[in-house]
């Protein structure tokens, strides 16, 4: 069998072989899926919206132009279907508590959290019933040896992630977890390179608020680590 | 939080400060305790994050995905999960159809107005203006057919070195002898003044026909035809200018008249150089359009159905994009439509029929050859299987080929043939050269094979052979004469040009366009000197072959199956005679 560039398996693409297609998505299935996941929060959820941006990708790739990176054009297409995921969700909650007489959440709260064990309400919650962390591995992932409170740590920032708003999370994950670089992202995103700065800026700082509100002793341990 | 520099801030967490910015901030974090906390906690929240591991998708991540593929792999219907036709959609498909119907009358149009801009600007320097000339009415614009018609019977009004072509010019200056009344430049001129094109349609071989100024039959020229099908197609606007420009030209040769050989001069270098640009830059974007990889493979198979259906798990099993589909070979191909005239004409008598019963698989590629009513009849059986062909295109790399040729032959009762078409782009390159060749060869070999011509009729008396000509072409002139006036009266020049006699229309001059023969172009009244325009052709026609043969049908073949570009292979699948 044929290896080909990604250069190459984008050019037979472009020329309509659904093969190539194939490969390409193949290739960036584990990416875009951490995308969603970091962002959904929610493995099942993380799938579907996957799925969902494939589908996509194929659906539109002939308006593929080209601009960027053919990754970054897919994660945009992640994240554009991770955010409207979220709306949706966020919607789906507030009709559900405005129901049940509970006080509906605000947008700060995206995600939602300490709801109990709905699934809709705490999805990094939920997820760390069911696997410890959500970035611990599971099912034969390959995750480097972390201490228990390392993995703590990780655990408490992806929670608190879950409790920024889309923005904040969504560049946070493009820069941390995908460790892209400012161009890119701002290309991911639709924003202006200096957008991405100060909003990089921003969400570092509501997460540490974030971590020092919901966790500060993990906090100070933290800190005295490194001191 | 106001007073810190965000961006400073920022830039050090993310180790995007350069040196000495870095260890100004270092300076302004040891002196203020508030900053270096925040700092460091952000710098650990920043490394925590990245330390996260990748986590891995689940399995059937990719099952809805190939799904999709592979029904758009199969139904060729691009990408769009199946669904219901939203009005989203149903007004995107309006649009669209909208768009494709402006750009297909746009197309139409251009395609109309872009060949009579062509034949106006190319006509133009060639209308006659002479005082009393053109009993047409002397439209420029009606291209070369209605011009060459109404220049026939006004001839002799034609002022000298008006309009004169390339190569009837020539003609002048080496003596005449090389001029032959109604037979010069690429179009035929039959007696009665009318100008025909050719039995070429067009095309490269139009392009060449008038390249050369002489003529091509198409028997000669198939070879070129089938290397260049698409330059065929696209190179009729080259070939109809210079024709046109011939065909005006080529009435004018019958009276030759004194003329400066300045304006002889000019007039043959601006034709030149015309011709010359307009065949090296048409003729050579022609050829190269068609250039390329061009296989395809003929399968015969006892169950077509099945054959089409592995041939697509092939592609299917090595990833590559197949289309499927059954057509009606035998009035969509061309190829088909000549074999299944070619098998259909006699028909078997009863005695072969009865034959038939025990006939064995008919080869894929039937002969050409007259053969005996056996293979008539398995070819009518071959022809009625053309109605049925199953067709699959698979697109895959060159090199690959072989491989699924090996498959296709592996299987039992089929076999498979590769035809490989490819045009090299050699080819294109070649074409320059070979029109150069051309190009010399009308200004002075043609003159000097009329003279060896007429050396070898009259050894030692070319002079006296060359007068004799000259005397025959005036005689048939004169004897000509009565005919072209019959034909279309000349008017004088106060008759205004409505009541001139009509000139003849397109159809008309369309319609004597298939299937004319080269005797089409001598009238039954040939007076002598016949023979010697005859000649003339068929030595154009050898100079022709030999100049096909030596430029471009030697150029070499590109190893197309060795190289990994990805192409296209149509394979079609005919039903073998035995069921």
């Amino acid at each position: 069998m044929l290896v080909f560039s990604e250069q190459q398996l984008i050019e037979r693409a472009r020329r309509g072989e659904q093969a190539a297609l194939g490969d390409l998505l193949e290739r960036y299935r584990c990416r875009l899926y951490n995308v969603c996941l970091r962002m959904v929060g929610n493995r099942d959820d993380a799938a579907e919206v996957t799925q969902d941006a494939m589908l996509k990708v194929i659906e539109h790739f002939h308006d593929y132009n080209g601009q960027a990176a053919v990754s970054t054009w897919m994660i945009r297409i992640c994240m554009n279907l991770s955010i409207s995921h979220l709306r949706k969700r966020k919607l789906r909650l507030t009709t559900s508590l405005d129901g049940d007489g509970r006080p509906g959440r605000g947008s700060g709260g995206s995600g939602g959290s300490g709801g109990g064990g709905d699934d809709q309400m705490s999805p990094l919650l939920n997820v760390l019933a069911d696997g410890g962390s959500l970035g611990g591995p599971r099912d034969g992932e390959l995750a480097p040896p972390q201490s228990v409170e390392q993995r703590e740590m990780v655990a408490h920032l992806h929670e608190a992630m879950g409790r920024l708003d889309e923005e904040f999370r969504a560049v946070l994950v493009l820069r941390d977890l995908q460790e892209m670089d400012y161009q890119d992202i701002a290309a991911a995103l639709s924003i202006p390179m200096g957008t991405v700065k100060s909003r990089l800026f921003r969400a570092r700082l509501a997460l540490r608020q974030e971590m020092q509100q919901r966790y500060p002793m993990t906090e100070v341990r933290a800190t005295d680590e490194r001191r | 939080m106001d007073r810190y520099d965000e961006n400073l801030i920022l830039g050090y967490v993310e180790g995007d400060l350069p040196d000495d910015q870095r260890t100004q901030f270092e300076a302004s974090l040891a002196a203020d305790p508030v900053l270096r906390e925040l700092v460091t906690a952000l710098a650990a929240d920043r490394a925590a994050l990245r330390r996260t591991p990748q986590v891995e998708p689940p399995d059937d991540l990719m099952e809805p995905v190939h799904q999709q593929l592979e029904r758009s792999m199969l139904l060729d219907v691009p990408t769009e999960p199946a669904g219901i036709i939203t009005p989203a959609r149903s007004r995107r498909l309006g649009r669209m159809l909208l768009v494709a119907g402006v750009a297909a009358m746009l197309g139409i149009v251009a395609g109309i107005l872009v060949p009579i801009f062509q034949m106006t600007f190319s006509t133009q320097p060639l209308a006659p203006t002479a005082p009393g000339g053109g009993g047409g009415g002397g439209d420029a614009t009606g291209g070369m057919v209605h011009e060459s018609r109404k220049d026939g019977p006004a001839l002799a009004d034609r002022q000298p070195g008006d309009g004169i072509d390339a190569e009837s010019s020539m003609a002048f200056k080496n003596g005449g002898d090389a001029a032959m009344p109604g037979k010069s430049g690429g179009a035929r001129v039959s007696k009665d003044g009318s100008v025909h094109p050719g039995k070429v349609p067009g095309g490269a071989l139009a392009l060449a026909e008038s390249a050369r100024g002489g003529r091509l039959e198409l028997g000669q020229a198939d070879q070129f035809a089938r290397l260049t099908p698409q330059a065929l197609a696209t190179t009729g606007a080259v070939g109809g200018t210079s024709l046109d420009s011939a065909a005006s030209a080529a009435p004018q040769v019958a009276t030759p008249a004194p003329s400066g050989p300045t304006d002889m001069d000019a007039s043959w270098q601006k034709r030149r150089n015309e011709t010359e640009r307009n065949l090296k830059q048409g003729g050579t974007l022609a050829l190269a359009a068609g250039t390329g990889p061009r296989l395809r493979v003929t399968v015969v198979a006892a169950d077509p159905g099945a054959c089409a259906d592995d041939v697509v798990n092939w592609a299917i099993s090595n990833r590559y994009q197949a289309q499927a589909g059954v057509a009606n070979k035998g009035l969509a191909d061309d190829r088909q439509v000549g074999r299944q005239r070619e098998v259909q004409t006699p028909a078997p008598n009863e005695s072969n029929r009865a034959k038939s019963a025990d006939a064995v698989p008919a080869p894929a590629a039937p002969s050409t050859t007259p053969a005996p009513a056996m293979s008539q009849l398995l070819a009518q059986q071959d022809a009625k299987a053309d109605l049925n062909v199953r067709q699959v295109t698979i697109s895959l790399p060159a090199n690959q080929v072989p491989q699924l040729m090996t498959h296709l032959n592996a299987r039992s009762h089929q076999s498979a043939q590769l035809v490989d078409e490819s045009v090299p782009a050699s080819l294109a390159q070649a074409t320059p050269h070979a029109l150069d060749k051309i190009q010399e060869l009308t200004k002075n070999e043609m003159r000097q094979a009329a003279e060896k011509m007429a050396r070898d009729q009259a050894p030692g008396q070319e002079g006296a052979y060359r007068q004799k000509l000259s005397k025959e072409m005036e005689e048939a002139d004169k004897l000509d004469a009565p005919a072209k006036s019959a034909a279309s009266p000349p008017l004088p020049a106060a008759v205004p040009p409505a009541a001139a006699a009509p000139p003849p229309t397109g159809e008309q001059h369309q319609a004597e366009l298939p299937g004319q023969s080269k005797d089409a172009a001598t009238p039954a009244n040939q007076p002598p000197g016949a023979p010697a325009s005859i000649a003339r052709q068929q030595l154009e026609l050898t100079d022709w072959s030999r100049i096909l043969n030596s430029q471009l049908l030697i150029a070499p073949t590109a190893p197309v199956l060795d190289s990994d570009q990805p192409v296209e292979v149509p394979i079609d699948i005919y039903q073998s005679s035995a069921r």
